[in-house]
């Protein structure tokens, strides 16, 4: 190697030092490219392992699904015609259990001195009844039931809608009340 | 002319050429290589995450499936199909009525009239109003086992009583619907409440059953004539 030690001995040393600047960020970036590479290789060698054991476990059950098929169609059945059973029994009016609750207050069966002579109730527990009474006294009696602590809490709305008096009747008292149970479950 | 690249610079690319090759080659992987091996990693990646819902979904369908005794999804579909059809049946509605007739009767409330059946229906549900006569005491008792009468699924809407020998009328709705098949790999969903709702169905139909007595075959009373020459005049 010739080398002219006077004149480019200086530049000689700035070029080669930039060859060792190079030599070294290239040394440097090959290790960095080999450790990325190795690590994207590991990884995606990996997901490639993981990819075909979900390939095959995926298979397997697919297989069962296809023996399943009866089932799951008469499932998927169930719970939809459930949901409408589910759905009418909610809205349904419970008229036993209404009878239930209302029968201590009310006195379905006629006595002596009083007999239910209406009752029309509906499935959004709009409720209307009639009663008539044989005195007056029986009507006292039974006012104070009507506005007795125990049955206004059986309501969301109530109220006495008419009274009236018929003398040419044995049922001389007529009581008609209106108003909103409240739904059936919340009062058993 | 004076040369661009000096002799001593020359000497130290050709001292320096693997180097010099390096920062290509290594600016092709950077460049090319590794966003390649990067963009299969990547799809791959997504790969297993399409694969992990579907296998999720298979394995929740199964154990869905697999907490069903086979001949209980069969009993409960059995008693689902009858008591809510996929289409409605005239005839088994008055099959139906005949049936909440007799267990009328069974708890002395006496039906005395039928609305038409066929003309007040909405989608899936038919409404048929009915009138009869007995106590109020009757009536409730009648209610009571009123949601499966006749093996279907019933509901009251209203009732209306006027006198003190209750004569009533009230309103029941009868239930059909078709039910859409499951179109391709879904998941399959299914409601404990649901199930739940198809349970007490069940258990309202077997209590309430009320066998035919003109099915009813008294083993004891059968004789059976034989005739030893059947051919024999």
């Amino acid at each position: 190697m010739k080398i002219n030690l006077i004149y480019k001995q200086e530049k000689y040393r700035k070029i080669e030092k930039k060859f060792k600047i190079i030599r070294y960020t290239i040394i440097f970036v090959g290790i960095v490219a080999f450790i990325t590479v190795a690590i994207l290789f590991f990884l995606t060698f990996s997901q490639n392992a993981i990819y075909s054991e979900l390939t095959s476990q995926k298979s397997v059950y697919l297989r069962n699904a296809t023996q399943n098929q009866e089932k799951e169609k008469k499932v998927h059945l169930l719970d939809k015609k459930g949901a409408l059973i589910k759905e009418g029994m909610q809205n349904e009016l419970q008229f036993a259990s209404y009878y239930q609750i209302l029968d201590p207050f009310l006195q379905f069966e006629s006595t002596s001195s009083s007999e239910v002579d209406s009752l029309a109730v509906d499935k959004d527990g709009e409720i209307t009844f009639s009663k008539n009474f044989y005195s007056f006294s029986d009507l006292l009696a039974n006012l104070s039931i009507f506005e007795s602590q125990s049955f206004i809490d059986l309501f969301e709305t109530a109220g006495i809608e008419d009274m009236s008096l018929n003398s040419q009747s044995s049922n001389q008292y007529s009581l008609t009340f209106s108003g909103q149970i409240k739904p059936a479950k919340e009062l058993e | 002319m004076k040369p661009k690249i000096s002799r001593f610079t020359l000497q130290l690319i050709k001292k320096n050429a693997f180097f010099l090759f390096g920062i290509f080659f290594f600016t092709a992987i950077f460049v090319v290589f590794i966003p390649f091996q990067l963009k299969g990693y990547l799809q791959i990646k997504q790969e297993i995450e399409k694969e992990e819902e579907e296998v999720e979904k298979l394995v929740s369908n199964q154990q869905k499936i697999d907490a069903f005794e086979t001949f209980d999804i069969d009993r409960l579909y059995s008693v689902v199909e009858e008591a809510v059809p996929s289409t409605e049946d005239g005839l088994n509605v008055l099959a139906s009525l005949e049936y909440f007739s007799n267990q009328a009767l069974r708890n002395n409330f006496f039906i005395t009239s039928y609305s038409n059946p066929f003309t007040k229906s909405s989608e899936g549900v038919l409404s048929i109003s009915i009138e009869g006569t007995g106590s109020v005491k009757s009536l409730a008792g009648l209610m009571q086992s009123l949601q499966t009468a006749g093996n279907r699924f019933i509901t009251l809407d209203n009732v209306e009583i006027t006198g003190t020998e209750a004569n009533a009328v009230f309103a029941l709705n009868y239930y059909s619907k078709k039910i859409p098949e499951m179109k391709g790999a879904k998941e399959l969903f299914v409601s404990e409440d649901n199930i739940e709702a198809v349970r007490q169905v069940q258990n309202s139909l077997e209590k309430n059953y009320i066998p035919d007595p003109s099915l009813e075959l008294d083993s004891n009373n059968q004789t059976y004539q034989t005739n030893p020459d059947p051919f024999g005049s």
